[in-house]
């Protein structure tokens, strides 16, 4: 087990390890919180928005972050299950 | 044509050595395997460091101890301070270190050269050297054929310390077989024109080996073998030290003022170092003396003690001119200043950051910045907007019915002073920097480029849509008006958007963000169709003012695409290599224009939706 270890200890030294990228989850959360931080931000000021136009122009911000969230979420499904096969 | 004829007169007095005498040519070849050991060397530090050198220099140079710190340790650690040198001069070119960090460095690269002194004297001519090459040849190729590119980097280094060691042994055989039949110590030469000789002669062989530590490894090897009088030896090393400045002063020339200056503070620290030792040569022979028998070295062991007097000429140089180092800066800041031209200039690019493919980046990457800023002050002030208007909170919907004020400006005229000079430069350093860049970079160099281009279209979008509304923003009719102003309003827009953005750390941040001003020019531009329309329809405008309306339209489209298309480009180049997230979250054209089109539509409990 331990000569296993070590093996693949090595391999990952001599660049042969293709495993996807274990920060890409990582990658992926931050980013997700970061559109998370954004969304807030425009929420409260479309809360606080008086004219026709800026209210147009937030609601189509928050549209644009809500799929990108959304995507990110299943992109994140399936990362996670991949790594756990 | 000093140049064009040095390498033919090397060549046949080498040719002539070969002919006349077969220990010569053993000498010569060790001295051949001993750069090219060095040229391994530093090859493999370059790969097995990756960028992980230029990160440790960019954060260990804060403080004067650091800098020199780091200068001793690196330059020991890779026995060769021109790599050292090379990555200096591009920091400092690149402005990403100061010029008194950049001396520390350079201060402590020259005492870290010493070391390789005492490897060849202690090491290399205590104990069969060539013994510890063979192995290290023989692993050191079989880790060069390895995929990744940091143990391919070990395998260099490997292979490079074998040919070092491969080629000391040659130089000490040669000597030794050199003996029998020549005597060069019959030639020492002792008093001042001594001194001054062979301190003539060690600048020269440093000039034409290009090293310090070929010239002192020589130097070692004929002083064991008894070919050189120690005294002629101390005065080899000081010209060893004279003459490695020569090599930075011409590796500066292709450098920017900045490089220029170090290697300025280069020449005056080792020139002073080595006309002190020159002065004070009796003091430090009896220093080293001294010192020897304290350390336990030999009367007669003069190869280690040329090590010990290398050593301590070049902690004197530091330790007298450490406390000048910022009078030295002053100095030289004063003196040699750049051209002064009306034309902007590239600042971060020098020819020394080519050979590091991620310091070659950083510095074409700032300067597309630099290039960018000037474009952004080009843009703005061509649709009559100041940078002020942008950068500040200003509602910019209310341009619209606000009367214009006109910034004069020569765009052709601004085009050939702030950006001709720095976009071709950038686009000639990608063209080389691709060519020395291994594949993993040439991604990032193509995007730089791309971003280049995308700047210099934005700004004929510009001249051309400034045409028209240069004159349309002072027309009677507030309904031409306030459509010009709808294009400035746009653009104005996405310029504080893209700005902003330059805040963002993470990449794919940021290419999401992009989406988010896609959708609101969309929605614009549409929006500007419908007015112009109506407009026709209503009878307010005439057909001529109509498509000019529609044709300056399409240019505003033209502008902030390629407004948009220059920072997602600026962005692809910080992305980290295989990053495919952004691919994965960005939206689709039509998934834009769906959200584009049906805004009136979006339901704001919709918006609260959390993703499942």
């Amino acid at each position: 087990m331990k000569i296993k270890k070590h093996l693949d200890k090595l391999s990952r030294l001599l660049g042969q390890d293709d495993g996807i990228d274990r920060d890409q989850l990582k990658k992926l959360r931050k980013v997700l919180k970061a559109l998370k931080s954004d969304q807030e931000k425009l929420q409260a000021k479309l809360a606080e928005a008086e004219g026709e136009h800026e209210r147009r122009k937030l609601g189509q911000k928050l549209e644009v972050i809500r799929l990108q969230r959304e995507k990110g979420v299943e992109v994140y499904r399936t990362l996670k299950a991949s790594r756990e096969n | 044509m000093l140049r064009r004829i040095f390498l033919p007169v090397i060549a046949v007095i080498l040719g002539y050595g070969f002919w006349v005498s077969g220990d010569f040519s053993e000498i010569a070849a060790g001295v051949a395997l001993f750069l090219f050991g060095m040229l391994g060397m530093e090859q493999g530090f370059r790969l097995f460091s990756g960028g992980s050198l230029q990160r440790l220099l960019n954060h260990t140079t804060d403080r004067l101890w650091k800098s020199l710190g780091f200068g001793l340790v690196s330059t020991t650690v890779m026995q060769s301070s021109s790599l050292v040198s090379v990555i200096t001069i591009s920091f400092l070119s690149a402005e990403m270190i100061s010029l008194a960090q950049g001396i520390g460095i350079v201060f402590g690269a020259n005492l870290g050269t010493t070391t390789g002194a005492w490897i060849v004297a202690g090491f290399g001519l205590k104990v069969k050297i060539s013994a510890y090459a063979m192995p290290m040849l023989v692993f050191g190729v079989l880790l060069l054929m390895q995929a990744s590119n940091r143990v391919k980097g070990a395998g260099w280094i490997l292979v490079g310390i074998g040919f070092l060691f491969l080629g000391i042994a040659y130089m000490k055989e040669g000597f030794s077989a050199f003996t029998a039949t020549l005597d060069l110590a019959q030639y020492a030469m002792t008093g001042v024109l001594g001194l001054l000789l062979f301190t003539g002669i060690g600048v020269l062989a440093t000039v034409v080996m290009q090293s310090s530590h070929a010239t002192l490894a020589l130097t070692i090897t004929a002083l064991a073998a008894g070919q050189l009088t120690y005294e002629n030896a101390l005065a080899l090393a000081i010209g060893a030290n004279i003459g490695t400045t020569i090599t930075a002063v011409l590796g500066a020339l292709g450098a920017t003022i900045s490089g220029k200056r170090l290697a300025a503070a280069h020449l005056i620290f080792n020139g002073v170092t080595g006309l002190l030792a020159l002065l004070m040569i009796r003091p430090l022979a009896a220093a080293v003396d001294w010192i020897s028998a304290g350390i336990g070295i030999a009367p007669q062991d003069y190869t280690l003690k040329l090590a010990v007097f290398h050593t301590l000429f070049n902690l004197m140089g530091v330790v007298l001119m450490v406390p000048f180092i910022q009078s030295m800066v002053r100095v030289l800041e004063k003196y040699m200043t750049g051209v002064s031209v009306e034309h902007d200039e590239p600042r971060y690019l020098s020819a020394a950051s080519l050979e590091l493919p991620d310091v070659a980046l950083g510095a074409v990457y700032k300067e597309t910045l630099h290039l960018f800023d000037n474009a952004f002050s080009l843009v703005a002030h061509g649709v009559d907007l100041k940078r002020s208007t942008i950068r500040g909170e200003q509602d910019l919907q209310a341009l619209l019915e606000a009367p214009a004020q006109l910034i004069d400006i020569d765009l052709d005229d601004q085009y050939g002073r702030m950006i001709k000079s720095i976009y071709s430069a950038n686009i000639e350093f990608i063209s080389r920097a691709q060519v020395l860049a291994s594949a993993d970079y040439r991604e990032r160099f193509a995007a730089l480029r791309d971003a280049n281009l995308e700047i210099v279209a934005a700004i004929k979008a510009t001249k051309h849509l400034r045409k028209n509304l240069h004159s349309h923003l002072r027309s009677n009719n507030r309904d031409i008006r306030r459509e010009y102003n709808r294009f400035r309003a746009r653009i104005g827009s996405v310029l504080r958007q893209v700005s902003q953005l330059a805040e963002e750390d993470e990449p794919v941040v940021t290419l999401l963000a992009l989406d988010r001003i896609r959708v609101e020019e969309m929605d614009a531009a549409s929006n500007a169709n419908e007015a112009v329309d109506r407009l026709i329809r209503d009878g307010t405008i005439s057909s001529s003012i109509a498509t000019s309306l529609i044709n300056d339209g399409a240019y505003t489209r033209e502008l902030v695409g390629h407004l948009l298309a220059v920072t997602e480009s600026l962005t692809r180049a910080n992305l980290a290599e295989g990053e495919v997230l952004d691919s994965e979250m960005t939206l689709h054209i039509d998934e834009i224009a769906d959200i584009a089109r049906g805004s009136e539509g979006v339901d704001p409990a919709r918006l609260k939706e959390e993703p499942r």
